[in-house]
């Protein structure tokens, strides 16, 4: 996929375009490490649960709190990362030989799409996420603020329309898809 | 009609909540309003079924009225969470009088501002279920697995040694069968929703606490309703709704216990003198869940947890004078 | 326009745009929305939408989910899928076939290890491939066997499909993996047996290998020690009521990590590209969630399936038509898309369509995964075809489509099989007491 197939006059544009898509990349691998950070936490927390409970016969009330909290890190900023590497199903039924210029436009088009998409999601979920900050909701049992649980989710939506919308811009300037 | 009110609550359409408690108010309201009045009750398998957010979309003015349980999410009521305290509550016609006219009198400070009150209301004292471990004293609740409905309890458990275990309501059965948990702390209703009386042998039936209900319209949307309207809402919500609520949880609670008693299951009843006991042993857990209060900004809790002891006397001896 | 054409119009929109190479995500999450603006007033639409995201991603028994990504992919980075297939070659490759059975038989073991299908198919791929066509096994039979073997990932046992079809039917996840035991096995023998006739009929597909003597026997069959631990601990701890799903989940997890560690394969690579590979799939998942809490919200807001329901039981179809067709339609369907997409675009209305005319959920579930997984093989969009080409670039998928062909025949009868038999399904969870409510 990496063959550019028509490079334009403006070689700087170019590598600033390829130059951002490589920084937005590496931004999304640092938080998916985070976030797989966060699930190797809720194993842990799961696992501690476990002994905790059958050799001290007493119960661990956070347990369920404390995995969700890490799993939704998890989850969240799994999202831009499989956007970044295009781990997102596709359905190929055509192959990219046929209908060449309207595929072109289709392939333009899906990560402009998706961004408008993200951005549109964060838009709505910020709202909500305010709502809840503005009466101070808290987990069940540990009284985690729930602000917390939306953060990981709105920081995750945002990575994403940032990531689809340079993906876009580096179709535009280079053809390379993904 | 003229005018679409929607009301929305989060149990499934066979519930008593739909069946014999809004359907039949929606129509009292629709007769009363000579059909200028329509309305629309949206229940738990709808996109307003939520129980998180009934009173959110209340205030949202998607939704015009909703019922919701004071408890989930947790912290939006403190003050009025006091009537959940342990052993206070025994009865939903008293439970219910009591949370009332704590509103009526101005006990539960900001609690609802913003909101149109229909109706506040408790449930039927919740009882311990257990499998094969019989809690017929204190000491029996040690070391017991139980699930918990909300913080109070499982602050009451733990102050009896008993492990609080929170579970979703479709995680019971399996939780129960598998001995995951010895038992739980809930009503009849859903100890009947989740056919759990199959699995289960005893029900001690200690009035151990009750949960607190809401029944909130959007205020803005009520004043924006013509005269006659608000009067129809006015004369079937309040005090001749409240009154309702023992009855219908006698009649919603009767199917749970029959359920057991028809698996051959133990009822075990706490007197009142055992029950006063269990309530003295609990008095430091009451006193420090109270105290936390004032950081959630509750002026004074003791007070209010004072006039809810003398309102449930009160109503008690109205209501059951003559059960025992 | 009645609002249950909308529905349907945008469950055809969905499928098109998906079609069109749109991330099947996007394209089910773009018709929810648009869907959803149509039938609702705005304030009603954006207050209810706001909250779908969060929910399709925050509820405690999703975290299985990423938990059985991460004990497969590490598993299958600790050797552990070496050794099974090794140690099952010792008993059996130098029979005629011997070694493409073996590649199913481990399929089927690493099957319980692993909940996701093209990880088991990716994860056999790098193992038994190399070795079967070193032997001079033919590329058709080398590749399919594999690619079949990969969908035991799912059908056995955890099983990422039937994770999410429990959360989102509110059956049990222990019932349902229990179900899918059964016709799990099923499916081993019946691909093991198709390999033999193919065999029978055309020994020149495999040459014979040689015989491994007892004494190396014994010591194949004890490498295979942290497979069977795994999946002592995993599978046999859910069955023995020691373990909720997501405390499973999470020892297998923890589990496969530690055995990585062990046999000294954790390295900082490995632990940087199981760590990308876990994101990646977590991602993928998860967002699809995503667009399907919100396609679905419109499906169901559109009134579309309590209509479809009413429409097939008022005519008075058999049940085991409406079955057959439902089924039809998901093997054509899968032709063309993923499983997971097809399941999540689909379950709604298909699960009442079904259990309006009295299937059992438990028994629907396990059927429904294993028609789905065929999707899989069958070209021309076959994902573990893919996949085998992603491990061996010389194989086309002509040969491999010819391949498949008596495996998807032994797909066909375990299918016919539980339909006539549904006791393969629904005796284990009877036996272990799951269910109920
Ligand atoms: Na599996
Ligand atoms: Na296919």
């Amino acid at each position: 996929m990496n063959q550019p197939t028509h490079i334009r006059d403006e070689p700087q544009l170019y590598a600033a375009v390829r130059r951002l898509d490589h920084i937005m990349t590496r931004i999304t691998d640092i938080f998916a490490f985070a976030g797989m950070t966060a699930l190797i936490g809720a194993i842990a927390v799961v696992v501690a649960d476990i002994v905790w409970r059958r050799i001290g016969g007493q119960s661990f009330i956070g347990a369920v709190d404390l995995t969700q909290f890490c799993v939704m890190a998890a989850a969240s900023w799994a999202i831009p990362h499989a956007f970044s590497t295009g781990a997102h199903v596709t359905v190929d039924l055509f192959g990219k030989r046929i209908f060449r210029r309207f595929f072109y436009i289709i392939d333009a088009l899906i990560p402009l799409t998706g961004a408008a998409l993200m951005a549109f999601l964060f838009y709505l979920s910020w709202g909500r996420a305010m709502e809840q900050l503005a009466y101070g909701d808290v987990s069940q049992n540990l009284a985690i603020p729930m602000i917390l649980f939306w953060v990981f989710l709105l920081s995750g939506l945002a990575l994403s329309t940032l990531v689809c919308f340079v993906k876009f811009l580096k179709f535009v300037f280079t053809g390379e898809t993904i | 009609a003229e005018i679409t009110l929607k009301i929305s609550h989060y149990l499934p359409p066979s519930h008593g909540f739909q069946k014999d408690f809004l359907e039949p108010w929606a129509k009292q309201l629709e007769e009363k309003t000579h059909g200028k009045v329509e309305v629309k009750i949206y229940d738990a398998t709808s996109a307003f079924g939520k129980i998180d957010r009934q009173a959110d979309q209340v205030r949202a003015g998607v939704i015009d009225m909703a019922v919701g349980l004071n408890g989930i999410p947790r912290d939006r009521y403190p003050a009025a969470s006091i009537i959940e305290m342990p052993f206070l509550v025994k009865y939903a016609d008293s439970g219910s009088e009591t949370l009332w006219n704590l509103y009526k009198e101005g006990m539960l400070g900001s609690d609802y501002k913003d909101f149109k009150v229909l109706a506040l209301f408790t449930h039927e004292g919740g009882l311990i279920h257990t499998l094969d471990k019989p809690v017929r004293s204190l000491e029996d609740l040690k070391g017991l697995r139980l699930r918990t409905p909300s913080p109070a309890v499982s602050a009451m458990l733990e102050s009896y040694g008993a492990s609080p275990v929170g579970l979703p309501p479709s995680a019971i059965y399996e939780n129960l069968q598998k001995g995951n948990i010895d038992g739980l702390v809930t009503t009849w209703d859903l100890v009947n929703a989740v056919k759990a009386n199959e699995l289960l042998k005893y029900h001690t039936d200690a009035g151990a606490y009750v949960a607190g209900f809401y029944f909130l319209m959007n205020q803005k949307k009520f004043d924006s309703l013509p005269e006659d309207v608000r009067k129809a809402i006015d004369e079937i919500s309040g005090d001749p709704l409240v009154a309702k609520f023992g009855g219908w949880w006698d009649k919603w609670e009767a199917a749970g216990k029959a359920d057991a008693v028809k698996h051959g299951n133990e009822i075990i009843k706490i007197d009142d003198k055992t029950r006063a006991e269990w309530k003295d042993a609990v008095q430091p857990m009451i006193k420090e869940y109270l105290e936390g209060l004032k950081a959630k900004g509750v002026k004074d809790p003791e007070a209010i947890y004072q006039r809810a002891q003398e309102l449930v006397t009160q109503f008690d001896t109205k209501y059951h004078a003559g059960d025992k | 326009m009645a609002t249950e054409w909308a529905g349907l119009i945008g469950f055809v929109v969905a499928l098109g745009l998906a079609l069109l190479r749109v991330p099947v995500a996007v394209a089910m999450a773009l018709v929810g929305i648009g869907g959803t603006l149509m039938l609702m007033d705005w304030s009603s639409a954006s207050y209810v939408m706001a909250s779908l995201p969060f929910e399709a991603i925050f509820p405690y028994g999703l975290s299985v989910v990423p938990l059985f990504i991460f004990m497969g992919v590490f598993a299958s980075h600790s050797g552990l899928s070496g050794n099974l297939f090794r140690g099952i070659t010792a008993f059996a490759g130098h029979r005629r076939g011997g070694l493409a059975a073996s590649s199913v038989g481990a399929s089927a073991i690493f099957g319980a290890i692993c909940g996701s299908s093209l990880a088991t198919c990716a994860t056999m791929g790098r193992v038994a491939l190399p070795e079967m066509q070193s032997r001079g096994y033919a590329k058709s039979l080398a590749g399919a066997s594999i690619a079949a073997g990969g969908t035991l990932g799912v059908l056995i046992p955890p099983s990422i499909l039937l994770v999410i079809y429990a959360l989102m039917t509110e059956q049990s996840i222990g019932a349902l993996f229990a179900g899918a035991m059964i016709p799990g096995v099923l499916a081993t023998v019946l691909y093991i047996i198709s390999i033999r006739l193919q065999v029978m009929r055309k020994p020149e597909l495999a040459p014979v290998s040689d015989y491994t003597p007892w004494s190396q026997r014994w010591g194949a069959l004890l490498r295979m020690w942290d497979a069977i631990v795994l999946i002592l601990l995993v599978i046999g701890g859910i069955y023995a009521g020691l373990f909720s799903p997501t405390e499973a989940a999470a020892v297998g997890a923890g589990g496969a990590l530690l055995f990585a560690f062990i046999r000294k394969k954790l390295t900082w690579t490995v632990l940087r590209s199981g760590i990308r590979e876990t994101a990646g799939m977590t991602g993928m998942i998860f967002l699809i969630l995503i667009g399907a809490s919100l396609f679905n919200f419109f499906i169901e807001t559109s009134g579309l399936t309590q209509t479809l329901v009413n429409w097939i039981t008022s005519q008075g179809f058999s049940p085991l038509a409406v079955l057959i067709s439902l089924l039809v339609f998901y093997v054509v369907l899968g032709c063309f898309m993923d499983s997971l997409s097809m399941i999540l675009l689909t379950v709604v209305p298909a699960y009442s369509v079904i259990t309006g005319v009295g299937y059992d959920p438990v028994w629907f579930g396990v059927v429904l995964v294993s028609v789905v997984e065929i999707g899989l093989i069958t070209p021309p969009i076959g994902m573990n075809l893919f996949i085998i080409q992603g491990v061996a670039p010389d194989m086309n998928i002509a040969t491999l489509s010819r391949g498949i062909l008596p495996f998807l025949a032994a797909d066909f009868i375990r299918v016919v099989l539980m339909i006539a038999i549904p006791g393969l399904i629904m005796w284990l969870p009877q036996m272990l007491g799951l269910g109920g409510y």
